[in-house]
């Protein structure tokens, strides 16, 4: 049950005079301890969560309150992560590419979406897009460039690559589908040079761009590595907390500094803020990529969801046309493509109320929270 | 030594965002850039000029610009 009283005092009050349930608090159980008795409640005061164990009487009183709109009222579920997994990869075996999409977009159960993301804007902060590459010409694509006098052409690969992940096209011209979003549109600010190196300055113009312009999401495949104990930066922080104010989610790659299973490097800056959405990288077999990095750090240096990272197939600028890419640059468009979807489904999904849809969008993983968050990542169907 | 930074502006003080830009300039920032819909000031600073900064009623953090990369595995 969600609450949505502001503090746990008048959540517990509500919850005893409207059905009579006695509540404990989460803070005093130990995990071991997780347990209800019937007639009794368990607040979640962080969370703003209660899990009710109450008799038919005291339901029906709660669903009278969720009918009111003073509460959220589910039935509590239960859910078997390893076979979890193995649905979203099919039969268990490690997925591959096919004639008619890559394996990416099988993982996250693109295909059988209904949405498309239209209607939906989605910025990609990069290295800038192959503006006349087959699969996107004739597609409306806003594009600025914050990288001193460089064009949006793209002149490394990684943008367009990573563009075309989030957002490319239903049916490419040579090549399986790669694009999670095909009818979102695509705003491309070039915040990195040729050599994929940029600052700070550039990025939170190329944030306050799309914000200015509405997106609902910004996918930003960039980072620079922290320490173990580093806080999370406050400019950023204040910037995506903004942004989110604004109706627009902020979207970044884990990193990719860890050495699996030797070392697990922290979550990178800026995916380390806590307003911003932390994606770390799956192969094929679903399983942590050897290079993703962990959820070291409190305050925001958690990861979030995690998405395919390895062999990723996409676009690539002429004349090459198409690419192969692998890191948590390539999951976090996964799960920006996917935020367009939700976004379309929902239109009342923006900001905040998005990036709680989207971490409510996925499939466990039998892996730790540490290294996948919520788990993977899945279209809404 | 001369530092590129971003300012953070309050949220109290996001509607005075010229006149606090305009504080910081009178102590030596190089302004070169307003991010008005996500409350952030970009430009230059001498080191010894952060704490000043810091201080001026309205701004909530002054930081070091860092450098940023792709975020592409080791060998793509």
């Amino acid at each position: 049950m969600l609450l949505k009283e502001p503090t746990v005092r008048a959540a517990a009050e509500l919850l005893h005079h409207a059905a009579g349930l006695r509540l404990g608090l989460s803070s005093d159980f130990r995990a071991s301890r997780l347990r209800i008795a019937p007639g009794e409640g368990l607040l979640f005061e962080r969370l703003g969560l209660a899990l009710l164990d109450g008799d038919p009487d005291q339901t029906r009183a709660l669903a009278h309150r969720h009918r009111e709109g003073a509460l959220l009222l589910e039935p509590e579920r239960y859910v078997r992560a390893a076979e979890l997994a193995v649905a979203a990869a099919g039969d268990g075996l490690p997925l591959s590419d096919t004639r008619a999409a890559t394996w990416g977009l099988q993982a996250t159960r693109v295909l059988s979406s209904p949405y498309q993301g239209r209607g939906i804007r989605v910025a990609i902060l990069d290295t800038g897009l192959d503006l006349t590459h087959p699969d996107f010409a004739g597609r409306a694509v806003v594009s600025k460039s914050f990288a001193g006098e460089l064009p949006v052409d793209d002149g490394n690969g990684h943008g367009t690559l990573c563009a075309g992940i989030a957002c490319g096209p239903q049916q490419p011209a040579q090549a399986p589908r790669y694009g999670v979003a095909p009818a979102a549109d695509l705003y491309v600010a070039r915040v990195l040079d040729d050599n994929a190196d940029g600052t700070d300055g550039n990025v939170l113009a190329g944030i306050d761009w799309a914000v200015r312009n509405r997106c609902a999401i910004v996918s930003m495949s960039i980072g620079t590595p922290v320490a173990v104990g580093d806080a999370y930066p406050q400019v950023y922080e204040q910037a995506a907390a903004r942004a989110l104010d604004e109706g627009t989610l902020l979207i970044a790659p884990a990193g990719n500094s860890s050495q699996r299973p030797d070392s697990i490097a922290p979550v990178e800056h800026p995916a380390n803020c806590p307003s911003i959405l932390a994606v770390a990288a799956v192969d094929q077999g679903l399983a942590v990529a050897p290079f993703s990095n962990g959820g070291l750090n409190p305050d925001g240096g958690d990861v979030d969801l995690a998405a395919p990272g390895i062999a990723i197939a996409s676009a690539c600028p002429r004349p090459t046309l198409y690419q192969t890419g692998s890191g948590t640059s390539m999951a976090a468009p996964f799960v920006a493509g996917i935020a367009a979807l939700i976004a379309e489904a929902d239109r009342n999904a923006r900001g905040a109320a998005l990036r709680a849809a989207l971490l409510r969008a996925f499939v466990p993983l039998p892996a730790l929270a540490r290294d996948v968050g919520a788990g993977l990542v899945q279209a809404p169907q | 030594m001369r530092i590129n930074v971003a300012i953070a502006i309050a949220e109290e003080a996001r509607d005075r965002i010229y006149e606090v830009a305009q504080v910081c300039r009178a102590l030596g920032f190089a302004h070169t850039s307003t991010l008005s819909d996500i409350g952030i000031l970009i430009g230059s600073t001498d080191v010894e000029d952060l704490p000043m900064l810091r201080a001026i009623p309205g701004v909530l953090a002054v930081e070091m610009e860092r450098s940023l990369r792709i975020a592409a595995a080791p060998g793509r």
